[in-house]
């Protein structure tokens, strides 16, 4: 783990960092601000994590609900099929080896959620906005895009659940060939757009003096 | 008892294929937590963090879990 750098202090706007830090969580939540041991892949010496940030935990309910039911299925089903004469009465050996497959199967089914929950993550520094995405075991990828290069920021909350929860999508649109970024499901998404817009802002203020 | 030697090689069939069908399985399952243990180790090279080092350990827990499985496969069936 490297030194933390402090964030650029900003000149002219007003901060939002109060807002950010109280709504900011543990290292398991979805939503950090100013992480102390968070460091991605490229970050350069004089740059610092602002917000780090993932899909919402409410998002994770629906594979979350089938780990549990793929949990308990085996006790309940099993003695119900047996009943029903559905399946043969297993020897002892291979009941042992097939509860251990499966729940070897329902655990590996959790564990790649969760990573895929935990490191699908959006950052925003004080230079720049990053995106980490993992779609499977064989394909991730990584955009990157100056403070500087982004012309706007908006945030679209759709949903009962986005409403309640307070989670949305954060679209960046970007100048030339940097990709936008869609931060999709993340937690506050307003406090996320006056952030960043506070950041671009900060950007402007620092390239006025150097224009004619 | 005429039946006896027919449904005794049927027993057999059944379970060499069943054993067979477990060992595959076994073995599918133990290349696909090793690509598992490898995309974690990917992933936290990507993303540094605190929790990092307790996901390495649950990779490897996934590996010795299937190893265990594989070892039972063999040994109990």
């Amino acid at each position: 783990m490297g030194p933390v750098v402090e964030p650029k202090k900003i000149k002219g706007a007003t901060s939002v960092d109060g807002a950010l830090r109280e709504k900011s969580g543990g290292f398991l939540a979805a939503f950090a601000a100013f992480p102390k041991h968070a460091k991605f892949s490229g970050e350069m010496e004089d740059e610092g994590v602002i917000l780090l940030m993932r899909a919402h935990v409410v998002t994770n309910i629906p594979w979350l609900l089938i780990g549990l039911i793929l949990i308990i299925a085996p006790p309940l089903v099993y003695p119900w099929a047996i009943n029903l004469e559905l399946i043969p009465l297993l020897p002892s050996g291979l009941k042992t080896v097939l509860t251990l497959l499966w729940y070897l199967g329902v655990f590996a089914y959790i564990f790649l959620n969760f990573l895929y929950w935990y490191f699908n993550v959006y950052i925003v520094t004080n230079e720049r906005v990053v995106d980490i995405d993992w779609y499977s075991l064989l394909h991730r990828e990584m955009s990157l895009a100056q403070i500087s290069k982004i012309q706007d920021v908006n945030a679209i909350q759709v949903g009962v659940l986005a409403g309640l929860f307070d989670y949305g999508l954060v679209t960046i649109q970007t100048a030339g060939e940097a990709p936008n970024f869609d931060f999709t499901n993340v937690p506050h998404p307003q406090l996320v757009v006056q952030k960043i817009q506070e950041l671009m802002q900060a950007e402007e203020i620092q390239w006025e003096p150097n224009m004619p | 008892m005429t039946d006896f030697p027919n449904n005794l090689s049927v027993f057999f069939t059944i379970w060499f294929w069943v054993k067979a069908i477990l060992v595959a399985v076994s073995v599918i399952f133990l290349v696909f937590s090793l690509i598992v243990w490898r995309q974690v180790h990917l992933m936290s090279s990507y993303l540094e963090t605190e929790l990092a080092p307790l996901l390495k350990l649950t990779a490897v827990g996934l590996i010795a879990g299937v190893a265990l499985l594989l070892f039972l496969v063999v040994v109990l069936i």
